[in-house]
């Protein structure tokens, strides 16, 4: 299953710690999570990296408003790309 | 196929056969819930999608359970449509075809009246009787109807 999970980040004191998204990349295209990556680009720093058969989503400078859902919130656009533009 | 509850995560958890549900189906449902839920899904062995439906706020062990069993009628709803469109497919290319073609500037001039046939129209002419008011046409023959009954 795909999960979110926080990580502690010794190299930025201000702001939330960042939080990565593991998404199976057998279900969610390339195309979608780039999509998704740019509309939430404003929200915060992120970089996408595979890792065997999963895109890892990593969240960094999140906008403090939106750091509780950033994560989930992200998996929802990005699923939602995948019907809205296959 | 049972929705699995975890009240930790907030979420409930449902593994659908895409045997049974082809993909498109379990993605459609999803979409449905995303308004209402985090919806996570990963591919699982044996032709399996695991669809996880995180509460946006928190949500009960009842709630949770509900969401699940909904899902699944969901995904009845989505099989169904997903059906009925595959049925209906060429059909459709057919009538969208159809539309598209009538559109086509070229096929509404073929339609429409060529232009030595217009000039000798005059709209004064009025051969279907367009222009005589509906009490002229109707409304004697009404009234005379409505007397002979009484």
């Amino acid at each position: 299953m795909a999960t979110s999970a926080r990580r502690p980040d010794a190299g930025r004191s201000s702001g939330p710690p960042p939080a990565e998204l593991r998404l199976d990349a057998e279900v969610y295209s390339e195309a979608a999570i780039e999509r998704a990556r740019r509309a939430f680009d404003g929200l915060a720093t992120i970089a996408v990296r595979r890792s065997g058969r999963y895109h890892l989503v990593r969240f960094s400078k999140v906008s403090p408003d939106a750091a509780a859902r950033l994560p989930d919130e992200f998996g929802n656009y990005a699923l939602s790309c995948l019907l809205v533009h296959p | 196929m049972d929705p699995k509850v975890d009240r930790q995560a907030n979420a409930v958890n449902v593994v659908l056969d895409e045997g049974v549900f082809p993909r498109p189906v379990g993605l459609a449902a999803a979409y449905r819930f995303l308004e209402r839920c985090y919806v996570q899904l990963e591919r699982r062995p044996g032709r399996r999608l695991a669809v996880r439906l995180k509460g946006k706020a928190p949500l009960d062990e009842d709630v949770l359970r509900g969401l699940g069993e909904e899902f699944h009628n969901e995904l009845v709803n989505q099989l169904v449509r997903h059906q009925v469109s595959e049925r209906t497919d060429q059909l459709r290319a057919v009538i969208v075809g159809r539309a598209l073609l009538s559109a086509e500037p070229a096929e509404a001039a073929a339609a429409a009246p060529a232009a030595d046939d217009a000039a000798c129209l005059d709209y004064l002419e009025d051969p279907l009787g367009i222009a005589v008011p509906w009490e002229e046409k109707h409304g004697d023959k009404r009234k005379t109807t409505r007397r002979g009954k009484k």
